[in-house]
């Protein structure tokens, strides 16, 4: 199932490319290939490969009702939610808390959240945790000079 | 070509930059141990601490990074008879029986050698072809370039899909994301859809950390995954007491020239070609070298043979992939892509004029190659047995770990919080893409080659309208001619296998 529908996206974007692409108008290239060309020839090629793919899968799978038990998909895929999910969390909050608060809050939830319920190394889950965010943070700081985040709390 | 080594020594023999090679090698080799920690992964998440140093530092760091990565999945294949990487696979075949049958000091160890004369008799190829190819290269037109990279594309498409479909559905995907951005040529915004950040286009290495890393830590921790993993963690059975027989081993490599040139040869070959990399060359090797043997019905029952064959052609692909990736701008595989961007960020152009504008830095990457291969065997047979402890660190440190990683070297690139967000969306996508079998590596390929496509087929058609010209000027139409043959017969073997497959249901 989900074989078509992401070929089914790739068609979508193709018509996107090609429509958007009649936006890019400069007083430059006339009579040449201009800045819509080369998005144009990308469309029209993915277009017709997407669209040899879906036949090609509807021909090969003519009844794909495939039931869709929410549950069991959960159960499988657990811990990628919870991991983007926290990765989006870390990302957003690093801008008001700060990198070395958000950084720590991340790793150590996530490290957490993945591990058994029995097997929790807890001394490593922090060390690791103070490791990286402590760690990076004056690494790139001191060294290349990046600017992190600094958040409400150290402002 | 001895300048170019005269000129590299002088780059290279300083001990602030031995110290970064060989701590390069050091994580590579690490990173190469842990399963479901990649080569490409390990130099991507390299690059971002390089980024302080100077080119030559930078670059020299990274070879290290990824020749101890070629070289750090022999320690699980061996002991585990996992491979710790795609590029060990076939170590596996012979090692892991070896190990089993009582000697893993000598499977490690002829390994080790392996990979260390792979890894020397690609620099010699590279050093000897690089400068011709790039003198080949200076003499083309934008026309045979254009093809050329059509070339490329097509080529790692039909290598590396699932199917052909597949595989360019992916580069045109790649293509279609370096487009974003301010149009080169005429500074039109394209795909920006009034997002400021967006017009300084999708930062390429956002894309390579978010496809390669990202995506490949979120299949780590799917429940299927993680069962497997405690499966074949109960397996785990050798004499951890283990001795290295160094010299010995040495003896049977050097034993076996023909074997080890074959396989070396096959190795920096594959390399060269865009789109196969060490994941390909290493099982073909083998595969060769049990075609070639004497005693072919030995191999898989923990031969040197198969281990030499294996470890010497993954570790040969690091020499022949810069062939390409340095004489011509386009890189052979992922690994390579980082390499280029490697270059690039710390302000060297690859292709054809990097020999002559820039031999200290060409210089320097045939010094770092050997340099790093004398490090990993240092390395390799000094922390050996350390680094199988490694190898069972628990999946809910090492994906958190490395994704806060991925989001630092994102973020340190641009100091851009927007980018975290491409980098989420990035992981996800290629993340689906590889549930379904799409392969990534034209992906970034169509990333890091889309302008360069674009531009020079645009600056063919400025200097001469006629579209023609592409099919009728002979170097150009010669590549444009093995591409469609490429995809012809991508398409033929597509149906053979779903023949077979028939067959079998």
């Amino acid at each position: 199932m989900g074989d078509i529908i992401i070929a089914v996206l790739f068609l979508l974007l193709s018509l996107f490319m090609f429509v958007n692409s009649n936006g890019f108008v400069s007083n430059f290239d006339r009579g040449t290939l201009g800045a819509a060309g080369f998005p144009k020839l990308i469309a029209v090629f993915m277009f017709f490969l997407s669209l040899i793919y879906i036949i090609k899968y509807i021909r090969a799978n003519k009844n794909f009702n495939k039931t869709f038990d929410f549950k069991s998909v959960y159960e499988e895929y657990k811990f990628v939610i919870i991991t983007v999910l926290l990765f989006l969390f870390y990302v957003v909050t690093m801008k008001y808390i700060g990198f070395i608060i958000s950084t720590s809050i991340y790793l150590l939830a996530s490290q957490w959240l993945l591990s058994d319920r029995k097997k929790k190394n807890i001394p490593i889950i922090i060390i690791m945790t103070l490791f990286i965010s402590l760690g990076a943070y004056y690494f790139f700081t001191s060294y290349l000079s990046v600017t992190f985040p600094a958040g409400i709390f150290f402002e | 070509m001895f300048e170019l080594f005269s000129i590299g020594f002088d780059q290279i023999l300083h001990l602030d930059i031995m110290i970064t090679v060989f701590i390069g090698v050091l994580g590579g080799v690490i990173a190469g141990a842990i399963p479901g920690f990649t080569i490409t992964m390990a130099v991507v998440l390299a690059l971002p601490f390089t980024f302080g140093m100077e080119p030559t530092q930078g670059v020299a760091t990274i070879m290290g990074v990824s020749i101890g990565g070629l070289s750090g999945g022999l320690i699980s294949a061996a002991l585990l008879g996992i491979p710790g990487t795609p590029s060990s696979v076939a170590t596996t075949f012979d090692a892991y029986p070896m190990v089993k049958n009582g000697y893993p000091g000598r499977a490690l160890s002829i390994g080790i050698w392996a990979s260390f004369f792979g890894t020397l008799i690609s620099t010699v190829a590279l050093v000897t072809i690089a400068p011709q190819v790039a003198a080949f290269a200076m003499k083309i037109g934008p026309w045979e370039y254009f093809s050329l990279i059509f070339f490329s594309l097509t080529i790692i498409a039909g290598l590396t899909g699932d199917t052909i479909e597949k595989g360019l559905l992916a580069g045109l995907f790649g293509l279609a994301i370096a487009t974003v951005g301010i149009d080169p040529m005429t500074g039109v915004s394209r795909f920006t859809f009034g997002l400021y950040f967006l017009k300084a286009g999708v930062p390429f290495l956002t894309v390579l950390i978010g496809m390669f890393a990202m995506s490949r830590l979120l299949t780590e921790i799917e429940s299927k995954t993680l069962r497997n993993d405690a499966i074949s963690k109960g397996e785990q059975e050798y004499d951890s007491k283990f001795k290295l027989d160094i010299i010995d081993s040495l003896l049977i490599v050097l034993k076996q020239p023909v074997n080890l040139f074959r396989s070396s040869l096959i190795g920096t070959f594959i390399g060269a070609v865009p789109g196969a990399g060490a994941s390909i060359s290493n099982i073909l090797a083998y595969d060769q070298a049990k075609k070639g043997s004497k005693y072919p019905e030995k191999f898989g029952t923990g031969i040197a043979d198969g281990i030499i064959a294996s470890e010497s052609g993954n570790n040969s692909t690091a020499g022949g992939g810069l062939i390409t990736t340095l004489a011509l701008g386009i890189p052979g595989d992922a690994v390579g892509a980082v390499i280029l961007s490697a270059l690039m960020i710390h302000g060297v152009t690859p292709g054809p004029l990097l020999i002559r504008n820039n031999p200290e830095i060409i210089g320097s990457i045939f010094v770092a190659l050997v340099i790093a291969s004398f490090f990993m065997i240092i390395i390799q047979f000094l922390g050996a047995k350390v680094f199988v402890k490694i190898v069972n660190i628990p999946k809910y440190v090492l994906v958190p770990v490395v994704l806060a990683l991925c989001i630092i070297g994102s973020y340190v690139l641009h100091n851009r919080i927007t980018d975290l967000y491409i980098l989420l969306a990035m992981g996800i996508i290629g993340y689906f893409l590889v549930k379904y079998k799409y392969p990534l590596t034209p992906i970034i390929l169509g990333v890091i080659l889309g302008p360069m496509a674009e531009v020079n087929l645009r600056r063919a058609l400025i200097t001469d309208p006629n579209p023609m010209l592409f099919f009728t000027r002979p170097i150009s139409l010669f590549f444009l001619v093995i591409a469609l043959a490429s995809v012809v017969l991508s398409v033929r073997q597509g149906q053979k296998k779903n023949i077979g497959k028939n067959q079998k249901a």
